[in-house]
Parts: C-alpha cells; sequence; structure tokens
C-alpha cells in the first residue's frame, strides 16, 4: 500500500539524477579544448652540461595518442635523446596509451654559451575515440645557456631526483646516456617516484574527481530522500489510523445501547474477566489494493503524474469482537477468502490491525500450520530438525521424539529423500506430525490441518487434536467444513466477507451458515 | 513449549534454530551442484587467478605478492557482501515463517550473516593453501587477523540489520544497495595500491570501513606489522556505531508487522 508512494517518489529521485549525470557525461566530449601541451618551465637557464627539457601532454581525458615536434636552435643547442629526431633542429616525440597526461623529456648539450628559445610545433593528438586535434602551444620558451643570461629566468623546478618520469613511460625512455637517474628510473616501487605520481596526477585538473562527489553526493540524496519518504508515509499512516479510530469511537457511542456500551467500557479497560483468555475488540483489518495496476514505468509516471492511481480499500475484517474463554474450543467458519486465516494470524500476534486490538497472552499461544518452513531441497529428516527448531523444539527433544514423528507421518524409509519428490499428503503428514508432537500449549490455533492426508490418517490426526483439545488447552480452529465445527467446538464465530455474521452456539451458527450458503447458490 | 523455560535455555534454542537455518541454507546453496561446498574454497581461489592474471600486470612492480594482496581483500569482502546481501531479504523470504512461528526476527538476519562466515571459514582453507604456496612467513601478528574479522563480522551485522529492516519497508533498496555496492567495492582497493589514487579519492577510501579491516587485515597478515591505532580506532568506532544503530533500527521497526 504505502510502498507505491514510495516508488513514485523514488523514480522521481532516480530520474532527476540521471538527468543530472548525462547532462555531465555531455559536457565531456569538450576534448581538444581541455588538453594542454607545454614545457615543464617557462623559461631555462643552464650551465654548460647536458641538461633536460620536460613536454607535458596532458588532457581530461585519456589521449589515445600524441605526436609534438620540439623545434630548437640546431647552432646552439645538440639534440642527445628522449624522442626521435630525423632533421637539425626538430624532435619528435609520440607516443600515447590511454592515459590522461604523459611527461617526455628530452635532452640536450649546449654548443655555445648563447640565448635561445625552444618551441612546441605541430601537436597532434586523438582522443580516445579516434578524433584528431591539432592544438596550438604556447609561445617559445627562451633557454639561456651559461653566461648569456637573455631573460629573467626563473628558478628551474624540474630537478634531477624528482625528474623521473612516470611509470608509464615509453620503453625508449630506458635507451637514454643519461647515468645518473637511469637506476632510478627502473625502480618504480620507490617511493620518490610514487610521491612524484601522486604529485603528477594531483596536477590534472580536477572536474575528473567531480564526477566521484557528483556520484556520492547523488547517492546521498536517494537516501535522504527514502528516509523522508519513509517518515512521510508511516505518518500519512499514523494519522489515517487515527481517523478510522475516531470514527468508530463516534459510530459506537452512536449505535451502541446502554448494556453495549457497559461491555464495552468493559473490554477497553482490559481483560476484567480472568476467564477470558482472548478477547478480540473491535478488530478492522484494511488492506489496500491497486486498481489496474500500472505494469510499466512509463504508464506508472504518467498515472502518477496525473493522480490516477487508484485504490481500492478492501475490508479483510470489519469490526470483529469476540471473547474465548478458559477451556473453550471456538470454531471459526466461513467460506473462502471470507479472513478467516487473517484473523488468526492477527489472534496469534503475527498480523497487527488496522485498528481494534487482541488481548490475549501471546507467550501462551502456539499457532499449528503445517509444513512451517519446509523446504523442498532438503531430506524428510533434515526438515523434521529444522521444523523442530523453529516450532521450537530443542534438540534433545527432537531426537528423542525423531521415531516416534516418523511412525506417526508413516514414512519408514523415506526419511533421507528430499522432500520435493514427495506426495502432497506425505508432506501434510509429516507436518502434522512434527506440529502435534508436543506437549499440550495453553492456547492452541488449528489452520485447516484437520483435513490432512488420507482417510486412515485423518481419523488418526482427528484422535489426537481429540486428545489435545481435551487435555484442557483452549482452541481456536478454523474450517470451512461445518462437520469440524460441529464434532469439536463449544463455540462457533461465523465471518462473511469480513463481517461478523454470528457467534454462538455451533448448531445454530452452521445451520445459518449452510443456509446462507444453499440460499447463494 | 514449557512456560517455565528459563532465559538461558531459550537463548540455546535460539542457537538451535539458527544453526539448523544456516545449514538449511548451506545445504540448498549446493544442493544441484556436484562439488557442493568445495565451491566455497574453488571459488576465491579461482577468483584469485583471475584478478591476479589481469591485474598483476599492471600492479605487480608496486604491490609484492599480488595475489596474496587481492585475496586478502577479497574474501573479508566477500564476506562482508555475502551477508549483507543474503541477509537483506531475509525477513521477506521467510515472510511465511514470520507469520507463523513466534521467533525473534533478529534470528533471520543473524542465520544470513552466520552463514556467510561459515562460508569465509571455507574460503579460509584457499587462503591458507595460498599463504603456504606464496611462502608467507607465519608470523605472531597474524593471531590479530581473528580479531579483524570479529569486528569485521560485528560491522556487517550491523550493516545487515539496518539493510534489512530497510527492504522490509522499501523493496528497492535491493537494486539501489547493489549499485551502491559496486561503488564500495572500488572505493575499497581490493586490487590496486592505494598510493596510485588522488589525495582526494585516497582520504575518502581511508574513511571507508571496509578498506579499513581489509588493510589492517593485510597489514598482521602479509606485512607482519600491527595495524596503526588510527586503523582500530576506526575498525572498532565503525562496527560499534552501525551494530548500535541497526540494533536500533530492529528495536523500533519490528513491532510494526508488515501489512504486505
Amino acid at each position: 500500500m504505502k510502498q507505491k508512494n514510495y516508488q513514485k517518489y523514488i523514480k522521481r529521485v532516480l530520474f532527476c539524477g540521471t538527468g543530472v549525470l548525462l547532462a555531465g557525461g555531455l559536457s565531456m566530449n569538450v576534448f581538444a579544448a581541455e588538453t594542454n601541451v607545454h614545457f615543464g618551465s617557462e623559461s631555462y637557464h643552464y650551465e654548460m652540461e647536458t641538461f633536460p627539457i620536460g613536454v607535458y601532454v596532458e588532457a581530461d581525458e585519456p589521449i589515445g595518442t600524441y605526436s609534438v615536434c620540439v623545434e630548437y636552435d640546431p647552432e646552439v643547442l645538440e639534440y642527445q635523446s628522449g624522442g626521435d629526431s630525423y632533421t637539425d633542429g626538430k624532435v619528435y616525440i609520440d607516443g600515447g596509451d590511454e592515459a590522461t597526461s604523459y611527461k617526455r623529456m628530452i635532452y640536450f648539450n649546449p654548443i655555445k654559451e648563447e640565448a635561445t628559445s625552444l618551441t612546441l610545433s605541430e601537436i597532434i593528438v586523438t582522443s580516445e575515440s579516434g578524433e584528431r586535434y591539432e592544438i596550438t602551444s604556447d609561445n617559445p620558451v627562451p633557454v639561456s645557456l651559461g653566461e648569456a643570461i637573455a631573460e629573467p629566468v626563473k628558478e628551474e623546478p624540474i630537478e634531477e631526483p624528482q625528474e623521473e618520469p612516470e611509470p608509464q613511460e615509453e620503453p625508449e625512455q630506458t635507451v637514454e646516456t643519461i647515468a645518473p637517474d637511469q637506476s632510478e628510473q627502473e625502480t618504480t616501487s620507490d617511493p620518490a617516484i610514487i610521491q612524484k605520481a601522486k604529485e603528477v596526477l594531483n596536477r590534472l585538473p580536477g572536474n575528473k574527481y567531480v564526477y566521484v562527489i557528483a556520484c556520492l553526493i547523488l547517492l546521498g540524496v536517494i537516501v535522504a530522500g527514502i528516509v523522508i519518504i519513509d517518515i512521510r508515509a508511516i505518518r500519512r499512516r499514523k494519522r489515517r489510523r487515527q481517523r478510522v479510530l475516531e470514527k468508530q469511537k463516534q459510530s459506537r457511542e452512536l449505535m451502541a445501547g446502554p448494556n453495549e456500551k457497559r461491555k464495552n467500557e468493559e473490554k477497553q479497560s482490559g481483560k476484567t474477566d480472568p476467564d477470558v483468555v482472548i478477547s478480540v475488540q473491535d478488530v478492522c483489518m484494511y488492506f489496500k489494493i491497486a486498481l489496474d495496476a500500472a505494469d510499466s514505468l512509463k504508464e506508472y509516471l504518467i498515472r502518477s503524474l496525473k493522480h490516477q492511481n487508484k485504490y481500492k480499500e478492501l475490508k479483510a475484517l470489519d469490526h470483529i469482537s469476540f471473547d474465548v474463554h478458559q477451556g473453550e474450543v471456538v470454531g471459526i467458519i466461513g467460506t473462502n477468502g471470507s479472513g478467516k486465516s487473517t484473523l488468526l494470524k492477527i489472534v496469534s500476534g503475527a498480523m497487527a490491525p488496522t485498528s481494534g486490538k487482541v488481548v490475549a497472552d501471546k507467550k501462551k499461544i502456539q499457532l499449528l500450520t503445517l509444513g512451517t518452513g519446509f523446504d523442498r531441497e532438503l531430506t524428510a529428516r533434515e526438515n523434521v530438525y529444522l521444523n523442530g527448531a523453529i516450532i521450537g523444539y530443542t534438540k534433545e527433544y527432537i531426537d528423542e521424539k525423531y521415531d516416534e514423528i516418523v511412525k506417526f507421518a508413516e514414512l519408514e524409509g523415506f526419511m533421507e529423500e528430499r522432500v520435493k519428490n514427495f506426495s502432497s499428503g506425505m508432506v501434510s503428514r509429516l507436518g502434522f506430525a512434527i506440529a502435534t508432537m508436543r506437549d499440550t500449549p495453553d492456547i492452541l490455533i488449528l489452520d485447516e490441518v484437520l483435513s490432512v492426508g488420507d482417510m486412515f490418517f485423518r481419523q488418526k490426526s482427528n484422535k489426537r487434536i481429540q486428545e489435545m483439545i481435551h487435555s484442557g488447552a483452549t482452541v481456536l480452529i478454523v474450517s470451512h467444513s461445518t462437520d469440524t465445527i460441529l464434532k469439536n467446538c463449544t463455540k462457533a464465530v461465523w465471518i462473511e466477507k469480513g463481517v461478523q455474521k454470528m457467534v454462538g452456539d455451533p448448531k445454530t451458527v452452521c445451520a445459518a451458515y449452510q443456509a446462507y450458503g444453499q440460499g447463494d447458490r | 513449549m514449557n512456560s517455565n523455560r528459563n532465559n538461558n535455555s531459550q537463548r540455546g534454542q535460539y542457537f538451535f534454530v539458527v544453526r539448523e537455518l544456516v545449514s538449511r541454507e548451506l545445504k540448498r546453496k549446493y544442493s544441484r551442484s556436484k562439488l557442493g561446498v568445495v565451491w566455497s574454497v574453488l571459488n576465491p581461489l579461482l577468483s584469485m587467478a583471475v584478478i591476479s592474471m589481469i591485474f598483476s600486470a599492471i600492479f605487480n612492480r608496486s604491490i609484492e605478492n599480488f595475489p596474496i594482496y587481492y585475496l586478502t581483500g577479497y574474501i573479508c569482502w566477500n564476506l562482508f557482501t555475502t551477508a549483507s546481501n543474503t541477509a537483506m531479504t531475509s525477513l521477506v523470504d521467510n515472510k511465511v515463517l514470520l507469520l507463523q512461528v513466534k521467533l525473534p526476527k533478529v534470528i533471520f538476519p543473524i542465520a544470513r550473516v552466520y552463514t556467510a562466515f561459515v562460508n569465509f571459514l571455507y574460503s579460509l582453507i584457499a587462503y591458507v593453501i595460498m599463504l603456504i604456496v606464496f611462502q608467507v612467513k607465519p608470523d605472531f601478528h597474524m593471531v590479530l587477523f581473528p580479531v579483524i574479522i570479529a569486528l569485521l563480522v560485528v560491522f556487517t551485522m550491523g550493516v545487515s540489520y539496518i539493510l534489512t529492516i530497510a527492504f522490509a519497508f522499501f523493496g528497492d533498496i535491493q537494486h539501489l544497495y547493489s549499485v551502491l555496492l559496486t561503488l564500495w567495492m572500488y572505493l575499497s582497493a581490493l586490487f590496486y595500491p592505494v598510493d596510485v589514487l588522488p589525495n582526494v579519492v585516497q582520504r575518502i577510501i581511508l574513511e571507508n570501513p571496509i578498506y579499513n579491516y581489509v588493510a589492517s587485515a593485510r597489514e598482521c597478515m602479509m606485512y607482519g606489522s600491527f595495524p596503526t591505532i588510527d586503523q582500530w580506532i576506526r575498525m572498532v568506532v565503525w562496527a560499534a556505531a552501525v551494530y548500535g544503530i541497526g540494533w536500533l533500527c530492529f528495536k523500533t521497526k519490528s513491532f510494526r508487522k508488515y501489512s504486505r
């Protein structure tokens, strides 16, 4: 019932979320604009020795391949290693394996003490999906060598030890002739290198992680939504229940005669009669059933937008009240689907009624249903233990009674067989044997257990139920057979379509029930 | 049963029920397979083989003994996911039972978590074999492993309670949770070193409870050292807090019965 409400809201939230994600995803296509190729520094100054120049290729998205040309003045610098040089004055570097950033070191030897400059040109980057972009880079980077300081020079940030290329570096790099860093380049587990890798990753534009954070926030929103919806639905339900209660009160006060009124007061003040072991007080149970339920999400959305989700309130139980006294055997009768089993579930405490209440010592009640927790994949022996444990037998008790159970169920030789291979009669016989192999509880509730197995087994089971009844227990029997009721009960309650038709002597009630049935058909 | 039954034997009875439920789950799980429970051992081994094959090429230089690194994380992670995933549906699966038998409802999620734990014990066989194969030397720090697992189980139990209640009232949780689990798995550093990640993500991972359990387990099984005090605090606080919240959820919510 209220679950439908949840669905409505959660679907809305999910839709919004998908929208946000899609919008985020679309912006990811801007590739070239976010790609950046530059030198490691804005200017370089070197003494006369071999020196490295760092070239960085960075993008927001994985780069398929890249190719960059570094132009230098061959009269001032001599190319050493780090790329491919086919003509003097141009060094090409290329590569790409779907990382988002690359750092390449190119090594030069100075020839003259002179200021010169390096330029990036012919930059071609393809994205992962194969799209090709030509990129223009910044202006030339000044390089001053030795004494010849042409321009104000910044501190060189790319010093040797941290100068290490990332682990994903191309193998060509290791062929360099520069000695000092070679050893360090290969031991990639060196913490300094991991540190460096982290630094490189940190330098990336942060918006990659925006998606992660967005996802987390989205989840947070959804969870918060659920909580809010939950609270709202519960409140709504409470309010409704209160309304029902108020209505009942009003109608009761209007309708009830003085006698009835006194009785009601008595009931509301709790168990006044010590003899009454179960007191069902004005119990209602309503179920909400969707009229022509939407079977697709689209349909559902359209309907919920139009507020066309109609519900019908099914009154499974409508103002049922009766008392059960100590030692009584009460039969509940009614046609199929008239709410008998629902009533038993409420009495045994497994369900809470929409309104009204049941006063009974729940600890003393034992609901007897067949095959509770039977598992068809297990053998009969395993099921006896499982079922017994669930009903409340101890292991020792089952060990002790095991043979008796098997004998009563007449299943000797079948106990190692899986229950799924049993006939339905065998299953119910086993269920009955387990369920009744016990000390009689104070209050016993039997849900259609008296029509089990073949004729001979039925006689046997009837006998056992009779024993239980005669041992002084209070018994509540549900049945749609008047026979059972007439034979066993001292009192009968007839419920028809959720409405309490009659309470009283089994004979009169059964007669009325039969008359009603025949008149109907 | 006798009404004068005291509390203690009742608890014994509940334990018996849990054991029976667990044995049912286990038998059911493998009822159609020939190898049966051997799969509990084989599964982590095979998964380890696959993941190691794929990822050791990428990370082997930064993680020594990658298969053990992965397997330690995997068995812990598997304990957590199996337990929470199966426990989530436990009340709904056992609806029929719930309506007919008066058992504390906590028994059902507990049985499922216990089942996952038994499964975990089987996968420990695989783990021990692998420890021997990869020549991890026994070390007194390994004594701490059960303690960490115990904390993990408590944490898992708490998460299971919360999920069970949430699922009973709101069925969509199941699908939402499976998405969340995927994210959670990638944030638990099961098959990659944390160091390669950027700071923001590292921070998140460090706060991730599962990662703390996994990392501590690795600490004492692989590296022969104690987990840091920070890790201990995180583990204990997470376990206690989540268990407490879960228990509260169960206490306050379970009186409301299921009308569907």
